[in-house]
Order: structure tokens, then C-alpha cells, then sequence
């Protein structure tokens, strides 16, 4: 038990440093051009990662391709503009009906 | 006249601040449906794997990380905990570069900023971009402060009542998060048509790299991807 509980505070507190010492540290200094872009780059990269492990999961454990048919829908949705929460909700809407056919 | 003008721009800035928490507490809601459905499941394995159900929510309060709360839950029920905090600091290394390019959009000193940068997760930090390489801090703590309070809501009911993966399933709860992030993905695309091969190609390394490493690390690889993009640049200036 003791092992668990300075385990969990040994990760709030790598959370606490990796987090901060970034903006502690660097301020308000600019990036030379490249590092920039590839900073503006970060948040696409890391967005179509996060949609393929979530879909997938751990050693592709979560694999479901009921999902997929939602997030089709989703892209619909977008394509026409549904506001986000809208797609979502059409995303989980058509999962669910797939799942019951 | 100067201090009108001052007035103006301070008012100016309110505005835009109060637009920003909107917008980020707006985005913040849909992020926390899908944080909230991820934490009930957090909540579920943690105590099904020999976790107290108050350290479970303790560790949601105080870490707020989901795959690095997975990777130390599995490494100590392995038997190992010191391998599951090491698996765990390597899977949140992202928050360093993800906080150092947040550092300009923050305000105040080292101290301060800092703590501003606590707000940094990953849905919120996405949201929040400009576009430009600067962040909306607002729509940043807008986000967090919303999904913060929804992830240690979910542990707490996931570690006490530990629904089933049925449940989550058939209610179509594991569709929310890669939904939300997909919108957010092609909402990020629209604005900039220009990054779609990096998409893919961090689509292709994280469909590899979730093979064979834990969920953190594929996402941290899938920054090389946003090298093609560093690369660009570099040809261009080259020129």
C-alpha cells in the first residue's frame, strides 16, 4: 500500500515538473522558424494519434469496427457543420445502432 | 484620450478573456462527456487490480493523466511499481514539449506561469490553439477546468460502482473520445489544409507504435510526424 501511494505521488509530481518547467523556464522567447512549425504541427499530429489509439487501443486490444460506421457519421456531421457536440452525439447514435443490428 | 484608449484595449482584453473561458468551457463539455466515460473505466481496472477505490480517486485528483494512470495501474499489478512510474513519466514526456510551446501564450513569472501551465492536457492544449503558434489561455483553463472535475467524478463512480465494459459498450460510451478528437482533428484540418500528410502519417505511426508500446508512448512518437512539417520549413528557407 505504501508502495502505491508514493507511487502516485511521484507521478503527480513528474506531471507537475514536466508541465512547468517548460513555461518556467522559456518565457517569452520565440522558436527559430522550423521548431516553430513543427510546434503548430504538434497539436494535428497528436490529434489524428489520439483518434487511431482510442480506436485501436493497447496492442490494438480495442479494436471494434462498430465504430467505425459512427465515425464516418461524425465526418458527415462535420462535413454539414454540425457544432462538435452534435457530431459526437450522431458518432455514438450510429455506433449504438449497429451494435443492436 | 490615452486613458480612454487604454480603457478600450483593457476592455478589449476582458472581452476576448470572457470569449475565451465560453469557448473553452464550451469545448471543455464535450471533452468531459469523453473524460468522464474514460475515468468510470480508469476507476473499474484500478480497483479491479487491487487499487484501494480513495487511492484510485486520489490519483485521478492528483495526476489527471488517463494513459499514464493505465500504464502504472498494469505495470504494479505486474509487480513492479517502479516500472510503472517509469513507464508512466515516459508515456506524459509529451507534456514537455507541449508546455514549452505553451510558454509565450502564459502570463507572469516563472513561478506563476508554471502553475498556468498545469492546465495543459492534452483535448484542452489541441483546443486551445490559435493557429498561429500562440494558445488562448482562457480556452485552455476553460477546457481543463471543466474535464478535471468530470475524470475524478468518473474514477470515483468507475472504483465504487465498477460498471461493466458491456455497459460502456452497448450505451456506445467508447465512441465518445475517438469521435471528439476526429472533429477536433478535421476542425484542426480546415484551418490548415497544409497539414493533412502530417495527419497521416502520425495516423500510420500510431497504428504501428500501439502495437508494440503502450498508448503514451505512441502518441509521443507521433510527434515525429510534425518533423515533415520542421522539414518544410527548412527546404522553403533553404530556397
Amino acid at each position: 500500500m505504501t508502495g502505491m501511494v508514493l507511487a502516485v505521488g511521484a507521478l503527480a509530481l513528474i506531471n507537475l515538473v514536466y508541465k512547468g518547467v517548460g513555461p518556467a523556464v522559456l518565457g517569452d522567447r520565440r522558436f527559430p522558424p522550423r521548431v516553430q512549425e513543427m510546434i503548430d504541427a504538434l497539436p494535428v499530429a497528436l490529434l489524428a494519434g489520439l483518434v487511431i489509439v482510442n480506436l485501436l487501443g493497447e496492442r490494438w486490444a480495442a479494436v471494434d469496427v462498430t465504430v467505425v460506421p459512427g465515425l464516418l457519421a461524425a465526418a458527415v456531421a462535420w462535413w454539414f457543420r454540425v457544432p462538435q457536440l452534435g457530431c459526437v452525439a450522431v458518432a455514438v447514435a450510429v455506433s449504438i445502432a449497429v451494435r443492436w443490428l | 484620450m490615452i486613458l480612454l484608449m487604454r480603457s478600450s484595449e483593457r476592455t478589449g482584453e476582458f472581452a476576448a478573456g470572457d470569449a475565451g473561458w465560453r469557448a473553452g468551457l464550451r469545448i471543455g463539455m464535450g471533452l468531459a462527456i469523453g473524460a468522464f466515460a474514460l475515468a468510470v473505466s480508469f476507476g473499474a481496472f484500478a480497483v479491479t487490480n487491487g487499487w484501494p477505490a480513495w487511492l484510485a480517486i486520489v490519483m485521478s485528483a492528483v495526476t489527471f493523466s488517463g494513459s499514464a494512470q493505465f500504464a502504472l495501474v498494469t505495470a504494479a499489478s505486474g509487480g513492479s511499481i517502479a516500472a510503472g512510474v517509469g513507464a508512466a513519466a515516459l508515456i506524459n514526456a509529451r507534456f514537455i514539449p507541449m508546455g514549452a510551446a505553451s510558454a509565450r501564450s502564459l502570463h507572469g513569472g516563472p513561478v506563476r506561469r508554471a502553475f498556468e501551465g498545469q492546465a495543459v492536457v492534452d483535448g484542452s492544449w489541441v483546443a486551445a490553439q490559435n493557429g498561429d503558434g500562440s494558445l488562448d489561455r482562457h480556452k485552455l483553463f476553460g477546457a481543463t477546468l471543466v474535464q478535471w472535475p468530470a475524470w475524478i467524478a468518473g474514477t470515483a463512480i468507475g472504483a465504487l460502482f465498477a460498471p461493466s465494459t458491456e455497459f460502456m459498450h452497448d450505451f456506445g460510451l467508447d465512441v465518445i473520445f475517438p469521435a471528439f478528437f476526429l472533429v477536433l482533428l478535421l476542425d484542426a484540418l480546415r484551418d490548415r489544409p497544409s497539414l493533412v500528410a502530417v495527419a497521416l502519417i502520425a495516423a500510420v505511426i500510431a497504428g504501428a507504435a500501439a502495437l508494440v508500446v503502450p498508448s503514451g508512448m505512441a502518441l509521443l512518437l507521433c510527434g515525429l510526424a510534425a518533423l515533415l512539417a520542421a522539414a518544410r520549413t527548412s527546404r522553403r528557407l533553404g530556397r
